[in-house]
């Protein structure tokens, strides 16, 4: 029997209902699962694996529209081994050039959001197959064209942030006594 | 049960069962000071049924493009809940919930477990703890009856008061109030998801394969990486309520770019906030899933932002252009 802690009186309710002898065959298979070796310590690094079994997100890609609403340079926050680390005085010293660069960049007209959801995408466009519309296609200026590699490699990028964020909530759990409880 | 129907269908009668189907604001508005009064009450039955009852769901997850089947099990024991997520289609994909830790047994991948009060994925978070903090940012409103898995159900709308979150809609049970039915809509009222429960069935106790499983070892808990420094950026604009409730620096899955991960909530919707490096290959603008997963992307000089979570796309398009680095005290 199941590690030998089974009594007898949940024995007789499983073995008397059919619904109850699928469920402890289920159940069977669960402990098969588990009595594989398990590391003391789950090390985050199965996150690539764990991240493959979540759900594949199907991504509808729409193009980028050329924007810089401000500029922070990125030497200003320390990225890299160090992670932590935060850069005092290069932090002031971002704020700054947002500060000038932000109102320097209102008059752009075509930032609207909307205007991604009006552009060709990626992938999925309804275009037909053995005919092409006439001027369809004809408004992405040559450079703005993503070579395949490129968009290959955009859309390999998009899907890592979709995965991660599954990822992330569910490392993350639900906690139900309040999301403060949480934050700090 | 029939009974009960019957009863339900001569006290609601037919244009009750119309209002069901019913998406017309008028209706909404028509009777929303007594929808709203009367609809709490269901929802804080729900919530109360979610951690009291012991019962077993068995349901189809319906998105544009895929339609999963779940059996959702859960009973309450002296020392606390137990609760079982089974995927019955394809590889095995199991959650196991004790307590306070879920253990995902999935095909695979090795098993883990993390802390968390509810089985991720099923029925959002907050319909089990914490619903009346919601009332901040949606409206509670209660809708006409239907028939749901061969039960009567209740509908309840719990409706964003802005256009940067999604709406759902309950069906709760009228007998035990547990969620019979949910589906959640764009602000276009567009279907993203649905929910629909095919059975329910009620035990007087926990099943005993949760009794067994309670008694098992599980993996230790996986801990998030928890932040020990300040958090450097600052939102010029929040869809109103939403809150930091967890922020970290990690490596992006698959990709080893590092980040500042900051996630949000308004007790209900959620989104993740990545700052980082950009890319040798920018990032579209803004991309919407079928079931309503959307990500948002901004460029600040050589900083990308990246939003992504289910909520409105606006909504995290406002986001990734508004973040600032923090300012020193």
């Amino acid at each position: 029997m199941v590690d030998g802690q089974t009594h007898d009186s949940v024995l007789d309710q499983i073995s008397g209902d059919p619904e109850m002898m699928a469920q402890w065959h289920r159940y069977h298979l669960i402990g098969d699962a588990m009595r594989g070796e398990l590391p003391q310590q789950i090390q985050l690094d199965i996150a690539d694996r764990v991240a493959a079994a979540l759900e594949q997100e199907p991504a509808i890609l729409a193009p980028k529209v050329a924007k810089r609403r401000f500029s922070v340079p990125a030497n200003a926050i320390a990225w890299g081994q160090k992670m932590g680390q935060y850069a005092i005085a290069a932090g002031v010293a971002a704020i700054a050039v947002v500060g000038v660069q932000q109102y320097g960049g209102e008059g752009a007209q075509d930032g609207s959001p909307l205007s991604v959801l009006q552009t060709t995408p990626i992938l999925g466009a309804p275009t037909p197959v053995s005919y092409s519309v006439p001027g369809m296609g004809a408004e992405i200026s040559q450079e703005q064209r993503l070579s395949e590699q490129e968009a290959q490699e955009q859309q390999q990028r998009a899907n890592a942030f979709l995965r991660d964020h599954l990822l992330q909530q569910r490392i993350n759990g639900i906690v139900l006594e309040s999301a403060s409880a949480s934050g700090k | 049960m029939l009974r009960l129907f019957l009863i339900g269908l001569a006290l609601f009668g037919l244009p009750a069962l119309q209002a069901a189907e019913g998406t017309s604001g008028e209706l909404v508005s028509a009777d929303a000071d007594s929808g709203e009064l009367a609809a709490l009450p269901w929802l804080v039955r729900m919530e109360h049924a979610l951690n009291h009852a012991n019962f077993q769901l068995s349901m189809v997850q319906m998105q544009r493009d895929q339609i999963r089947s779940l059996r959702y099990l859960h009973g309450v024991m002296p020392e606390g809940q137990v609760a079982l997520l089974e995927h019955l289609n394809g590889p095995v994909k199991n959650a196991i919930r004790i307590h306070n830790t879920v253990a995902f047994l999935e095909h695979d991948v090795q098993p883990y477990s993390v802390r968390s009060d509810r089985i991720p994925g099923l029925f959002p978070g907050v319909f089990a703890g914490g619903i009346n903090g919601l009332e901040a940012h949606y409206r509670f409103v209660e809708g006409g009856r239907n028939r749901v898995a061969g039960r009567t159900a209740q509908l309840v709308r719990i409706v964003p008061a802005d256009q940067y979150r999604f709406q759902y809609r309950v069906w709760l049970d009228i007998d035990t109030a547990l969620p019979l039915r949910v589906d959640t809509l764009d602000p276009d009222n567009t279907l993203l998801e649905q929910l629909l429960v095919i059975e329910l069935h009620q035990f007087d106790k926990a099943p005993p394969l949760l009794e067994e499983l309670s008694q098992r070892s599980w993996p230790e808990v996986l801990e998030a990486p928890r932040s020990t420094f300040e958090l450097r950026w600052r939102f010029g604009w929040l869809p109103k309520g939403f809150t930091v409730t967890h922020y970290d620096q990690h490596r992006l899955l698959g990709l080893n770019e590092p980040v500042d991960y900051i996630a949000l909530s308004d007790g209900l919707a959620e989104f993740s906030v990545y700052i980082g490096r950009a890319g040798r290959v920018d990032l579209p603008d803004g991309l919407t899933t079928s079931n309503g997963l959307a990500m948002a992307t901004a460029q600040h000089g050589e900083v990308e932002v990246v939003a992504v979570g289910k909520v409105p796309l606006s909504a995290l398009v406002n986001v990734v252009e508004n973040i600032y680095p923090a300012e020193q005290p």
